[in-house]
């Protein structure tokens, strides 16, 4: 983004202070940004709860899911080019995303089971109530 | 489920990751993360099934709170906002899947309170049935005995006495008569007195306690020795082999006795004369190693009490 603004705003003189100003705020948030330690351990624990999350979600919660994996792939992507900082986001977004996925997709397994049971017992209650009449 | 999937959140979070962006939009999704805790924790369930996720939502919401209140940069508030808000969401999906769960596993304990509550009322019905036969069998009876008070008062006196002698040939007789009769009957003289040994094969389907049609004619034969023979009580006594509980062959072998008793009172014979009683697999007769032990356990015993 600044690459591209920066020859328009060049053409105008009197813009130079802006200029400046822009590429120096630019430069501290990078540099803010690059500073950080690499976040391993964040990166391996979302890699660790997608993985986990994938064989059930992938057919119960495939939204959630697939923002897990992008923000992974996001993460990955921010490891290479040393943006510690970006990275650690993803990294961290991308792990509450799998939990939720995986929770949303344990959630309807076991609301189905419960569905199945429940009418079981229906069942059994109304035979037994016609066999005692 | 996925309805309430959080899109305009992860929208704003990568914008907020990728820009950098301004305070406003921070604002924003702290709103968001406060109306998804609020939703999380102002349900009860949540409270009882998913405590910890629920306080590490909270934790994560106060932290995010904290840096905007310090003027930390947009994008760690938002950032922080967002895993508040995925958090508590996940606090709820946790509630909601172990509520699920609970119920799953308390619904064999349902099944079998719902079984015994309609055992309990057969029972009831089958009770209420037996005491109004009951009484009508008391009728037929007094009716029967003032019948008999009208002829004896006819007669000028009673016929003379039995001898004891007398009376146990009588049921030696009567036995005799009876074993003729109904197959696979063994009858023994004990020291509790005649024993008849019945075959459970013979009176009930395996692991029931309803009397076979054939079983219906030992009892007409039965019925007929204990009016021939007025003064003698009988004891029927179920037994099983050693295959299954011992409980629930307790049950078992105690309901068949009850179910032949039943058959001797439907006959006309008073509940009174007739002692029923269930012992499982205890005293066995043969070993329960062999199947033909097995079958000789499986019995039905008839104790005929010296007059």
């Amino acid at each position: 983004m600044r690459i591209e603004l920066l020859p328009r705003i060049v053409a105008s003189a009197e813009k130079i202070a802006i200029v400046i100003a822009v590429a120096a705020a630019a430069a501290v948030l990078a540099a803010g940004c690059a500073s950080a330690p690499p976040p391993i351990e964040q990166v391996a624990a979302a890699r660790a709860m997608v993985g986990q999350a994938q064989p059930l979600a992938a057919r119960e919660a495939p939204l959630e899911l697939s923002a897990a994996q992008t923000k992974l792939a996001l993460a990955e992507d921010a490891m290479q080019r040393s943006e510690y900082e970006a990275a650690r986001r993803y990294a961290e977004q991308a792990e509450v995303d799998a939990k939720l996925a995986w929770t949303s997709a344990e959630n309807a397994r076991a609301q189905r089971a419960a569905a199945e049971v429940e009418q079981g017992i229906q069942t059994l209650r109304r035979e037994l109530g016609r066999r005692s009449q | 489920m996925r309805g309430n999937f959080p899109v305009p959140a992860t929208l704003i979070a990568i914008l907020v990751l990728a820009g950098c962006a301004s305070a406003p939009v921070a604002n924003n999704s702290l709103g968001e993360a406060h109306a998804a805790y609020r939703l999380a924790a102002d349900d009860p369930q949540v409270r009882v099934r998913a405590p910890v996720e629920l306080a590490l939502a909270e934790r994560s919401l106060a932290q995010a709170e904290r840096s905007w209140r310090d003027g930390k940069d947009a994008g760690l508030v938002a950032h922080q906002a967002y895993l508040a808000a995925q958090r508590s969401r996940i606090a709820q999906k946790t509630a909601q899947y172990r509520g699920a769960e609970a119920t799953v596993a308390t619904s064999s304990e349902q099944r079998n309170r719902i079984v015994l509550e309609a055992r309990e009322r057969e029972a009831a019905v089958a009770k209420a049935q037996a005491r109004t036969a009951q009484l009508a069998l008391a009728e037929v009876e007094a009716e029967k005995r003032a019948q008999e008070l009208g002829r004896s008062d006819a007669r000028e006196s009673e016929p003379p006495r039995k001898s004891e002698r007398q009376k146990s040939a009588e049921l030696a007789a009567e036995l005799r008569s009876l074993k003729s009769q109904v197959a696979d009957l063994k009858a023994q003289q004990t020291g509790r007195g005649w024993v008849l040994t019945l075959r459970n094969d013979l009176l009930f389907d395996s692991g029931s306690a309803t009397l076979k049609p054939g079983a219906q004619r030992v009892a007409d034969n039965l019925a007929q020795l204990m009016r021939r023979q007025p003064d003698r009580d009988i004891a029927i006594e179920g037994f099983t082999d050693s295959a299954g509980s011992i409980e629930a062959n307790r049950k078992l072998s105690a309901g068949r006795a009850a179910a032949m008793k039943g058959a001797l009172v439907a006959r006309g014979i008073d509940p009174g004369r007739i002692d029923s009683r269930g012992y499982g697999p205890a005293f066995p007769v043969a070993s329960n190693d062999t199947s033909t032990g097995r079958q000789l356990n499986r019995r039905v015993e008839i104790v005929i009490n010296p007059s």
